[in-house]
């Protein structure tokens, strides 16, 4: 598998081993390729490796073996601080409980990753309001996490994700604790900065109408990736050699790759 | 060194130990309270060094706020100290 000059993240042969004595395999020989720009969902079963999958990609762990190239570059084996580094400039994380800090008021929260990067507080400010404005929160901008509700929350971690401009976005389950309309918010926000920015989005979900709405779904059974369902006008295309059973993997409109 | 000073220091070696078991308990708890809010410090690109500047500044703040307490508490020992040896009949015909 050779870069491409648009493959964002690149993951080759990836596979990490929990546990001495008895193992666990939680990721058998990934590879995957995203370009920039696209909007992937990452669906499985319980235990199936998906969160393994996001954290190799958001460089929280490493792999037992197999590469991580982001932008080209072989990372899988960066030192602790480069990796810290390229968390704080190229990657945002949005995670299913917002995890905001909760002395601090909403652009405060935003202005975290801005201020770990040296920037300055008043340009930290300036561009926490402009992002909470951007995701509809102009107007609670001194409010703290309990002043919000979830879904305001979460917007704020979405905004707090956005902060250094990072090439991808992660978001674990980040609508598993939200109810319908907010989802529904969260996932229009999200996908008018990819429509906008062409940021890159990387989601992991359990909910498959949120799924249904990315443009490739990646299914995870077992540490490896069974198949592959690209967007294809209203509905989805299989790759060749998909073993979803006979749901489907629960995806609906989904055609097969002649 | 008589044996009064020798007993002397290990009692303040003594009083010193238990001070640094409690500021160890304190910042144990302090930590696993913040466990959470540490990750994603490090999600958001911490690194492990600005961590731990971050729970020792946090630490010699405590250590601080206590130095200046016994400090105050020190000072105020004596005039407090000479206020209960105060002979009633002497402090009621000062003028």
């Amino acid at each position: 598998m050779n870069n491409r000059d648009d493959d964002i993240i690149v993951l080759k042969d990836l596979s990490k081993i929990y546990g001495n004595g008895v193992e666990v395999r939680a990721l058998d020989g990934v590879s995957v390729r995203i370009k920039a720009g696209e909007f992937v969902a990452i669906v499985g079963p319980s235990g199936s490796g998906k969160s393994t999958l996001l954290n190799m990609i958001g460089l929280l762990d490493t792999p037992s073996s197999g590469h991580i190239f982001l932008k080209g570059i072989d990372v899988s084996r960066a030192s602790p601080d480069e990796r810290a580094r390229l968390r704080n400039q190229e990657l945002g994380f949005v995670f299913q409980y917002h995890h905001l800090i909760p002395e601090f008021t909403a652009v405060e929260n935003v202005m975290m990753p801005m201020l770990i990067a040296n920037k300055s507080k008043t340009e930290a400010h300036k561009r926490g309001e402009e992002l909470l404005r951007a995701v509809g929160l102009g107007d609670r901008l001194h409010s703290r996490p309990n002043q919000l509700s979830g879904g305001q929350n979460q917007r704020v971690a979405v905004a707090r994700a956005l902060a250094n401009n990072p090439s991808i976005v992660i978001g674990d389950e980040l609508t598993g604790n939200l109810d319908t309309k907010s989802s529904e918010l969260i996932y229009n926000l999200l996908r008018e900065l990819n429509q906008k920015i062409n940021q890159t989005f990387i989601l992991v979900t359990h909910d498959m109408t949120l799924a249904e709405k990315t443009d490739r779904i990646l299914r995870i059974v077992d540490g490896k990736i069974v198949c592959e369902m690209r967007r294809k006008d209203d509905g989805f295309v299989a790759s060749d050699l998909c073993e979803m059973g006979e749901d489907d993997g629960n995806v609906n409109q989904i055609s097969r790759e002649n | 060194m008589g044996n009064q000073g020798v007993t002397n220091i290990l009692f303040y070696m003594f009083i010193l130990l238990i001070s640094a078991f409690v500021i160890a308990n304190t910042t144990i708890m302090v930590v696993s309270k913040r466990r959470r809010e540490i990750g994603i410090l490090m999600t958001m690109g911490s690194k492990r060094r600005s961590i731990l500047m971050i729970s020792l500044l946090e630490n010699m703040l405590i250590i601080a706020l206590a130095f200046a307490l016994s400090l105050c508490f020190v000072s105020g020992l004596y005039p407090a100290y000479s206020a209960a040896q105060l002979d009633p009949v002497e402090a009621i015909g000062s003028e």
